[in-house]
């Protein structure tokens, strides 16, 4: 054995493989016990909210009503005639119309947590992708592109989602007197579950491939499945013969009013996330590492996956975690002030703007779902401001 | 510095045009009138017709728009009815269809002087606590102070105030008994001034209504709602003043000022905390926003007679120059708020203005 060999051998084994930022952010959020606790929790909430859990777990459907019961005490049992339910008993009590007050807050995480992620989702896509294409436009496109954003951040935003809320309910019930209701048929959400779990399984191999990897493919392959099965989801009604707009409407009701709520906070948060984006893609463009990049070779594509996307992801995730409040928040407004989801369907909002009326007689049909509600958006509070702490390399140490 | 000032308030005014347009646009997007129904029943078209065009409604969709915004005499030439409208550009928001007789100014000199009262109150609470203990608790750093006012702070922003609202009326008002369920006691301070124009049966202007009597009554109607609508407030300003003092408090230039011998007084006051609330000051604009809605629903919880409470109900009502009206007045207080926050921003923090 000579000499160089040995050094080799010696220098592989101090070295080791390089930690990405993304692994030291997750080891350090790992130490942070309340950050920790709060993601069980939402783990758990999500575990719930999934359809076929929630009905599952649930004593009650959220629309069974029983005149017998209403404002029941929490444990009082049930007393109506319907024999699929003798013997249970109302855990937290029932509301004016005799409904379950624990069945409707565990059905009524699910449009909390749907609003919160998907409204993240969407805003995150929007403005990666327009700070992207800003950030690597000429700078006569980009300055437009900004001024764009700038004027949009000057006007009072909450006031028009109120006023498109009032527009989309409106329209959706004047149409829905003609409309036939949407039916799904049974194989189509598997299937678009499926397409979803391979796209972000192929890119998570991608992702890990020697020399094409990074989290940016992952990210690229998550977006587009999501936006995919969107496309596919719109593309299938609107093959049943339905217009665009009608389209929105079916699915709206069948979604009971989430749908057009989606798309209003989409559509109005993605502000934020593309002046970030564009700001990183300008630093990251006068970097070093980015010029020895397109000395050997690599495009734009490559690029972006590679170095560009990665250092958003960490600003991203921190960003959209802190945001989740706002929008489980803004659902839970305009649900109180009648915008939000349709009843009988229930959400905290609903039922808090609903049962204030009995607050003196039967509190806990106010109290139960306020809990929820402070609950859960303490529960992302303390998540983001863990994954801000492990994003941070400044926080360190 | 007064070309900056100069230039955003120049910004300012595509902004106020495109809030007037989207809004007219989209409030006349949404289907059914405002004369669909009359209490109850609906009325006969012969009716409804006559009162479209008594209200301009017929006509078409621009025309409505020009008159709206510049007034009738110029884009009604002949107009003889003796109601034309001076356009919101001189201040005339026009009439009110819901509540015949009363035009949208009316409405806003009764119901803005009580959201103001309500959202000032509000913001100097969360200013007046949410500073100190985001300063008390950076310069804690590590302590149990600090660990108990982060765990207050975030347990504040977490807290929405469709929760807070009733929660704090189930315990202060129903279980305990301290303080008045709902509605507002506000007296105008110059109650003289008020009374003249009672006698004469005109309407109160609106500076008049806007300074409180400061009396018990008053102090008690507005606890609760004001500590619902500002508790979120003080939590975000806290946790927001902490973060960036104890970001500033690292600086070399803080261990500059301690070396030469300065007081920890001094330091503290006049170097870190100055430029510490540069960062909180950029959150004073959208906490302005939140404050604005935040007032719709504690005036519909505590049956405020607002503006917030107008706005919601007369969407309901397709009530168009009240629903015009107060979403103007919104993004004018919106576009106004953010102005003075950006030009504070540029006052504190030079390098800004040089953009």
């Amino acid at each position: 054995m000579t000499a160089e060999t040995r050094s080799a051998e010696e220098l592989q084994f101090i070295t080791r493989k390089p930690r990405s930022p993304l692994t030291d952010a997750i080891n350090q959020l790992l130490q942070n016990k309340m950050a920790v606790a709060a993601l069980i929790f939402i783990i758990v909430e999500v575990i719930i909210a999934i359809p076929p859990v929630t009905d599952f777990v649930t004593p009650f459907p959220y629309d069974k009503t029983s005149l017998y019961d209403n404002l029941a005490p929490p444990g009082a049992p049930y007393t109506g005639r319907d024999p699929e339910y003798q013997g249970k008993i109302f855990l937290l009590g029932a509301d004016y119309l005799g409904r379950d007050i624990l069945s409707r807050t565990l059905y009524g995480t699910q449009v909390s947590l749907a609003v919160g992620f998907i409204g993240a989702t969407v805003s995150m896509i929007v403005g990666i992708a327009y700070g992207l294409i800003s950030g690597y436009s000429r700078p006569t496109i980009d300055n437009i592109m900004m001024r764009f954003v700038d004027f949009l951040y000057a006007l009072p935003i909450l006031v028009f989602v109120i006023l498109m809320q009032v527009y989309f309910k409106a329209v959706a019930r004047q149409q829905n007197e003609t409309l036939e209701p949407l039916e799904i048929p049974e194989w189509f959400i598997p299937l678009t579950v499926a397409l979803f779990v391979a796209a972000v399984l192929i890119g998570f191999f991608m992702a890990r491939r020697e020399d094409g990897g990074g989290p940016g493919v992952f990210l690229a392959w998550a977006v587009g499945a999501f936006v995919l099965n969107f496309v596919l989801f719109i593309g299938y009604v609107m093959s049943t013969g339905r217009s665009f707009m009608e389209s929105m409407i079916v699915i709206d009701t069948a979604m009971g009013g989430m749908f057009f709520l989606f798309v209003a906070l989409g559509l109005l948060n993605w502000l934020a996330m593309a002046r970030i984006t564009r700001g990183q893609v300008l630093s990251v463009k006068k970097k070093e590492f980015i010029e020895a990049a397109r000395s050997i070779g690599a495009g734009d594509r490559r690029i972006i996956t590679q170095h560009v996307l990665p250092n958003i992801l960490g600003p991203a995730i921190v960003y959209e975690t802190l945001a989740i409040p706002g929008y489980i928040f803004l659902e839970a407004f305009l649900s109180f002030i009648g915008l939000g989801i349709n009843p009988p369907r229930p959400s905290w909002g609903i039922m808090i703007s609903e049962n204030v009326p009995a607050l003196r007689a039967a509190p806990w049909t106010v109290l139960v779902p306020s809990f929820a509600l402070t609950i859960t958006v303490l529960a992302f509070n303390f998540l983001g401001d863990g994954l801000r702490d492990a994003f941070d390399p400044r926080m360190r140490e | 510095m007064l070309q900056f000032i100069v230039r955003r308030i120049l910004w300012a005014i595509p902004v106020l045009l495109a809030v007037t347009f989207f809004t007219f646009a989209l409030v006349r997007a949404i289907p059914g009138g405002p004369f669909d129904f009359a209490g109850d029943r609906s009325l006969p078209p012969s009716v409804v017709a006559n009162l479209e065009a008594k209200y301009h409604l017929s006509d078409p969709l621009w025309q409505q728009f020009c008159s709206y915004l510049i007034g009738d005499t110029v884009c009604r030439p002949g107009d003889d009815s003796g109601r034309a409208s001076k356009g919101v550009l001189l201040g005339d928001l026009g009439p009110s269809f819901r509540y015949r007789g009363r035009t949208v100014n009316d409405i806003i000199a009764t119901a803005l002087p009580i959201s103001f009262q309500l959202g000032m109150m509000a913001m100097m609470l969360g200013i007046g606590i949410g500073i100190p203990f985001g300063v008390l608790a950076a310069l804690k750093h590590n302590t149990w102070i600090d660990y108990s006012a982060t765990l207050v702070a975030i347990l504040g922003v977490s807290v929405s105030n469709v929760v807070l609202g009733p929660v704090l009326i189930w315990f202060f008002a129903l279980k305990l008994g301290w303080f008045p369920v709902a509605t507002w006691a506000a007296e105008p301070l110059f109650s003289g001034i008020a009374d003249k124009y009672i006698a004469a049966s005109e309407q109160i202007p609106m500076w008049v209504n806007i300074i409180p009597k400061p009396t018990v009554d008053f102090f008690m109607h507005a606890a609760l709602p004001v500590f619902a609508l500002g508790t979120a407030l003080s939590a975000t300003i806290a946790r927001m003043t902490r973060g960036s003092l104890l970001q500033v408090i690292r600086e070399d230039y803080i261990r500059t000022a301690r070396s030469k011998g300065l007081r920890e007084r001094a330091v503290v006051v006049r170097h870190a905390l100055k430029n510490s609330l540069i960062p909180v000051v950029t959150i004073l604009g959208p906490m302005f926003a939140g404050v604005l809605t935040g007032t719709f629903v504690i005036e519909l919880i505590f049956a405020i007679p607002g503006l917030g409470r107008h706005f919601v109900n007369s969407i309901g009502n397709r009530d168009y120059p009240v629903v015009l009206g107060t979403t103007l007045l919104y993004g004018v207080a919106i576009v106004i708020a953010n102005m003075l926050v950006d030009i504070t921003y540029a006052w504190l923090d030079p390098r800004v203005r040089l953009e």
